[in-house]
C-alpha cells in the first residue's frame, strides 16, 4: 500500500504557500515553521504577509517568497483582512512592540484575531524580551543574570486570556498543524507561540536544528501546551525527561557555563514546569 | 521624450510589470547532497515534512528525491530519517 497517500496528505496538503527559493540559512527552523503553517492554512488568501523578521529573509526588494497570486499586500501593516478574520505573524521583538497591544485592542473590540509569534531562541538582535531559553551567543554570562529579570512574552499573552492559546514547535509538525487549524476555527482572539531553532544564531550544526527544538520541548525549556477556553492541557509529553545539560551540550555557546550555572538553569526550568 | 505613466515605468530596473517580482535563485551550491537508499526507505515522508526548503519531492514510484537547485545541504533529512535511508554525499 502506498504509505505516502495514507499518511501525509491527510494531515498536510502538497501545496506550498511558502516558496522554496527563500534566502534563509541552511537548517532554518523559521523557514520550516512558516512552511508547515502555510500547509496548515491551505488557502493562500488567508495567509499573512508580515512585515517583521520573517520579511527579512523572505521578501528582500526584487524577490518574493510568497505564493500570493491573488491577494494584495496591504500597505504599511502586517495584517491581512479576510472573512472578518485578522491574521498576523511576527517575531518576538515585534510582538512586544505592537503585538500585545494589538491583542488587547482586538479583545476590547471583540474581533476575530489570530496572532502567531515566532520565537527565535538565539536573539540575534540584542533584546531582552525573551522567555527562559533566551541568551546571546557572545554574552552567555549575562544569560544567568537575565534569568532573574526576564520579561516573558508568553506570560503576558496569557494575562490577556485569549480564547485559544498554544505553544508549538516545528520539530513536532503535526502538533503545529493541529494548533494552527484550531486557531483558524477559533472565533475570538487566539495566540500561537512557535519556537523556531536557529543554527546560525546559536552556532551549531544545521542538521541538529530540529533536534534542538525537540530537546527544548522535552527538557521543559519550551513545553508544548494549549489553553482552550481556560482549560490547560499539555499536548506533547516526553517519556523520559532529559536534563537541560543535554540541550546545552548541543550548542557551543553554552560551553562557557560552569556546572553551578547549568544547575541554576535546571532549577529555573523545573520551577517553570511544575507551575 | 515619451511621457510614461507611473505604471509603465520600471521600478529599480527590475520590476517591469506591476505586481510581479522575481523568484530568488542562489548561485551557491551546497557541498553535500542527500542520497536515498531505496532498500531502507519506508516512504514515511518524514524527510518531506521536515525539509525547510521544500527541496524534497515525491517521485512516481513513491520514493523521494531532492531538487539540487533548492537544497542547501543542511542535512536535516539525514538526521531525522528513522530508518537511516538518507546519507549525505559530496555533491558533484
Amino acid at each position: 500500500m502506498d504509505r505516502y497517500s495514507v499518511f501525509v496528505p491527510k494531515l498536510l496538503p502538497e501545496t506550498e504557500l511558502f516558496s522554496p527559493e527563500n534566502r534563509s540559512c541552511p537548517g532554518c527552523g523559521q523557514a520550516a515553521a512558516i512552511r508547515i503553517i502555510g500547509k496548515a492554512v491551505e488557502d493562500h488568501r488567508r495567509y499573512p504577509y508580515g512585515i517583521s523578521n520573517v520579511e527579512m529573509h523572505t521578501s528582500a526588494f526584487p524577490y518574493k517568497q510568497w505564493e500570493l497570486t491573488q491577494a494584495k499586500k496591504p500597505g504599511g501593516t502586517s495584517l491581512k483582512l479576510d472573512a472578518k478574520k485578522i491574521f498576523a505573524m511576527a517575531g518576538e521583538s515585534g510582538s512586544f512592540d505592537d503585538g500585545i497591544r494589538m491583542l488587547t485592542e482586538a479583545k476590547k473590540q471583540g474581533k476575530s484575531f489570530i496572532y502567531i509569534c515566532l520565537f527565535n531562541e538565539a536573539g540575534i538582535e540584542r533584546h531582552r524580551e525573551v522567555p527562559l531559553n533566551g541568551y546571546h551567543p557572545d554574552g552567555t554570562k549575562s544569560f544567568i543574570r537575565r534569568l532573574h529579570d526576564m520579561k516573558n512574552l508568553i506570560d503576558r499573552a496569557k494575562a490577556i486570556s485569549p480564547d485559544f492559546m498554544a505553544t508549538a514547535c516545528p520539530s513536532h509538525p503535526f502538533d503545529l498543524v493541529d494548533k494552527v487549524k484550531k486557531t483558524l476555527d477559533c472565533r475570538g482572539i487566539s495566540f500561537l507561540a512557535v519556537f523556531v531553532p536557529c543554527p546560525t544564531g546559536c552556532s551549531y550544526d544545521p542538521a541538529q536544528s530540529l533536534n534542538s527544538g525537540r530537546l527544548a520541548v522535552e527538557t521543559g525549556f519550551f513545553p508544548l501546551y494549549q489553553i482552550e477556553h481556560g482549560s490547560f492541557r499539555i499536548t506533547v509529553s516526553a517519556q523520559s525527561v532529559p536534563r537541560v545539560s543535554e540541550y546545552m551540550k548541543l550548542q557551543p555557546s553554552f560551553v562557557m557555563l560552569s556546572p553551578d550555572e547549568v544547575k541554576k538553569v535546571q532549577d529555573a526550568v523545573d520551577k517553570n514546569t511544575t507551575q | 521624450m515619451v511621457n510614461k505613466t507611473f505604471k509603465q515605468k520600471s521600478i529599480a530596473c527590475h520590476l517591469l510589470e506591476t505586481g510581479k517580482v522575481l523568484p530568488f535563485k542562489s548561485e551557491e551550491k551546497p557541498e553535500l547532497m542527500p542520497v536515498w537508499d531505496k532498500d531502507l526507505c519506508a516512504r514515511c515522508a518524514l524527510c518531506y515534512v521536515y525539509c525547510p526548503d521544500a527541496a524534497i519531492s515525491r517521485q512516481e514510484d513513491g520514493y523521494f528525491d531532492v531538487d539540487m537547485n533548492l537544497c542547501k545541504g543542511c542535512g536535516i533529512c539525514h538526521r531525522e530519517c528513522w530508518f537511516g535511508a538518507v546519507t549525505m554525499q559530496e555533491a558533484d
